[in-house]
């Protein structure tokens, strides 16, 4: 019973221990020019600290979102693929049911498109 | 049953089977695509659209309701019975009233997008599902469905800085309600081993306290989305930040539907008797305090959109009382009034703040208790409507909120609950006095300065008024004619304790 999730324990552990050596490699080995814009957290020209009422640009969120939107939709289709093999090929309404999902996502894509949330400048 | 029959099962009509949700979510995609190829013209043409489809699937539900139809689709996940159509009604109802009254207003405040009405359309499709669920996270999945629309309808007036706050508070409390409904499911998960709502009983033999914790943490859920004391806190900011339409549709459908999934959750998952031992006593202290709060604190506010946040919280005090009188009694009739009371209160919400919304300006709200003095002798007609509203939120015999909260208190009388019963007339005595204080506001009151009041009716259009109109009818036509409502809820909830077909 219990040993069966022995092997959680050791992904537990592999993750761990790749995330340390990362940091620890990084450390030894990796060059260090410091620089103000390199030092700020997550790098992305956003200062984290500072007044709430502060006016950025909403462009990188938008982006962020929509490329999250449109990625977990994207994954979503690997479990449909893998689980469904079997059943996919008995009937077409499974088949269909996806082609609907697909056809909703591109829906909102049209949506997003037209409404030029797409254009940068 | 094994996974590839549940598959091999799945056809066309498990979606016939939710086609009053269905046909709200093509609508809501159609009125996206419409935005995205006539942005000019998409707006009027969306509202129309909206109209079309709740309206479609009200009778839809009615219609089902009506032949008592008991379908259950994807492999007992969702079942659409008489109660779920039920629900489904009224809520279909509570949101054509909220689109009704958003046009003008939206075009005042230079936010008509298309993009309210999409809105509005998913939101009330996870409300339909939401009463419908037969399964814990089939229920989850409606909730949000539901949810994450009304976060971002709440801050619709983004340059306006109450909405958007309101919009911020609105959303953490609701992810934070979100994660306790959550925490509970998967206790329950493992405690029963199955997420069925009919079949939570085993747990309670299995692994009493991760029932026990699992139903607490569904309960505050639950009670964070109905506003119940002490989950209550974001009900009045949220009302009076939001855009005035946006608020009727909280108050009305966002405040009906997730009585839908708790009294399912509550008579179907927790009606046996032991469960029901522990569960009713911690509601019938909740419902004396919702009421008691939320009365006492509305009695203290000049901003009549705050007021009636506190006024939905009290309310939702009455009809924990129905609950708790309907779980002593073991009886659908008691729930029956429970849905009656819900029709009836979305009417009378609906009807309070289209009056606000008629007065409303380009630049202001019409909100303040001081911007109705003298609105009866300048404006009788909608004053007059007004009073109707507000006498029947008071529970004034004849109208129908007399009758909703009668049919509610008899049963708790029924039920042997005398002082819970006395306690909630007093806490109606009292609600009398802020209701009232507008009424005296609009009638009794001269403007300070000497001088005329003046109201234009800016907020003024046919949708509007036309939502008006229907709620004061409905609300004088079924308090009178309360009998037939009755009838149709009291079939609906018999079906809740009917084996699924």
């Amino acid at each position: 019973m219990r040993s069966q999730y022995i092997p959680v324990l050791i992904q537990l552990a592999l993750a761990a221990g790749f995330a340390g050596s990362l940091l620890v490699l990084t450390h030894l080995f990796g060059p260090s020019r410091p620089a103000a814009a390199k030092l700020s957290p997550f790098e992305c020209g956003v200062d984290p600290v500072d007044q709430a009422h502060h006016r950025f640009s909403v462009k990188f969120y938008l982006v962020a979102m929509l490329f999250i939107l449109f990625d977990i939709e994207a994954i979503f289709f690997y479990p449909w693929a893998l689980i469904f093999k079997g059943a996919i090929s008995s009937g077409l309404f499974l088949l269909i049911e996806m082609g609907t999902f697909a056809l909703v996502l591109l829906a909102g894509f049209f949506y997003i498109w037209r409404k030029g949330v797409l254009e940068w400048a | 049953m094994n996974f590839e029959t549940a598959v091999a099962n799945l056809g066309f009509r498990d979606l016939a089977g939710i086609s009053p949700a269905l046909n709200l979510i093509l609508a809501g995609i159609a009125i996206l695509a419409l935005d995205a190829i006539l942005p000019m013209r998409s707006k009027l043409l969306s509202a129309w659209i909206a109209l079309l489809a709740l309206a479609g699937s009200l009778f839809a539900s009615l219609h089902r309701l009506a032949v008592g139809a008991d379908i259950s689709a994807f492999n007992h996940a969702v079942r659409m019975d008489p109660f779920a159509n039920a629900f489904s009604a009224i809520i279909c109802l509570a949101s054509t009233l909220a689109v009704l009254s958003a046009p003008k207003y939206l075009k005042l405040r230079e936010v008509h997008l298309a993009e309210y009405y999409a809105l509005i359309l998913f939101s009330v499709s996870g409300m339909v599902l939401f009463g419908a669920s037969q399964d814990l996270l089939m229920m989850f999945l409606a909730l949000e469905t539901m949810s994450i629309p009304v976060y971002c309808l709440v801050g619709f007036t983004r340059t306006n800085v109450y909405s958007t706050e309101a919009s911020m508070k609105y959303f953490l409390i609701g992810a934070f309600a979100a994660g306790f409904l959550v925490y509970g499911i998967a206790l329950l998960y493992g405690a029963a081993g199955t997420v069925r709502i009919e079949d939570l009983a085993v747990g309670l033999d299995r692994a009493p306290g991760l029932f026990y914790s699992g139903m607490a943490l569904l309960l505050v859920g639950f009670l964070f989305k109905i506003g119940a004391v002490p989950f209550h806190m974001w009900t009045p900011d949220a009302y009076e930040g939001a855009p005035t339409p946006v608020t009727t549709f909280m108050a009305e459908a966002v405040k009906a539907a997730p009585f839908g999934g708790m009294l399912k959750v509550l008579f179907v998952g927790f009606g046996f008797e032991e469960a029901m031992q522990v569960w009713q006593p911690v509601l019938i202290g909740i419902a004396v305090l919702t009421m008691t709060v939320g009365n006492l604190i509305a009695l203290v506010q000049d901003d009549v959109k705050r007021m009636m946040g506190y006024s939905s919280i009290a309310h939702s005090g009455y009809i924990l009382v129905g609950v708790a009188a309907a779980a002593e009694l073991h009886s659908t009739d008691a729930l029956a009034a429970v849905l009656y009371y819900l029709f009836i209160y979305v009417l009378m919400n609906a009807g309070t703040f289209g009056v606000l919304i008629l007065f409303s300006s380009k630049d202001k709200d019409a909100n303040h208790l001081d911007d109705l003095v003298g609105l009866g002798r300048e404006r009788p007609w909608a004053a007059a409507l007004m009073t109707v509203f507000l006498l029947s939120l008071t529970g004034i015999p004849p109208l129908g909120g007399f009758f909703g909260k009668f049919y509610i208190f008899s049963y708790a009388i029924q039920a042997g609950m005398i002082p819970l019963v006395v306690i909630a007339i007093l806490n109606s005595v009292v609600s009398a006095y802020y209701y009232l204080k507008v009424i005296g506001a609009m009638y009794f009151r001269e403007p300070e300065d000497g001088a005329r009041a003046v109201f234009y009716f800016e907020g003024y259009s046919v949708f509007l008024i036309a939502m008006l109109w229907l709620s004061a009818a409905g609300v004088v036509y079924w308090g009178i004619q309360s009998e037939t409502p009755l009838l149709l809820a009291e079939q609906a909830t018999a079906s809740l304790f009917k084996p699924a077909p």
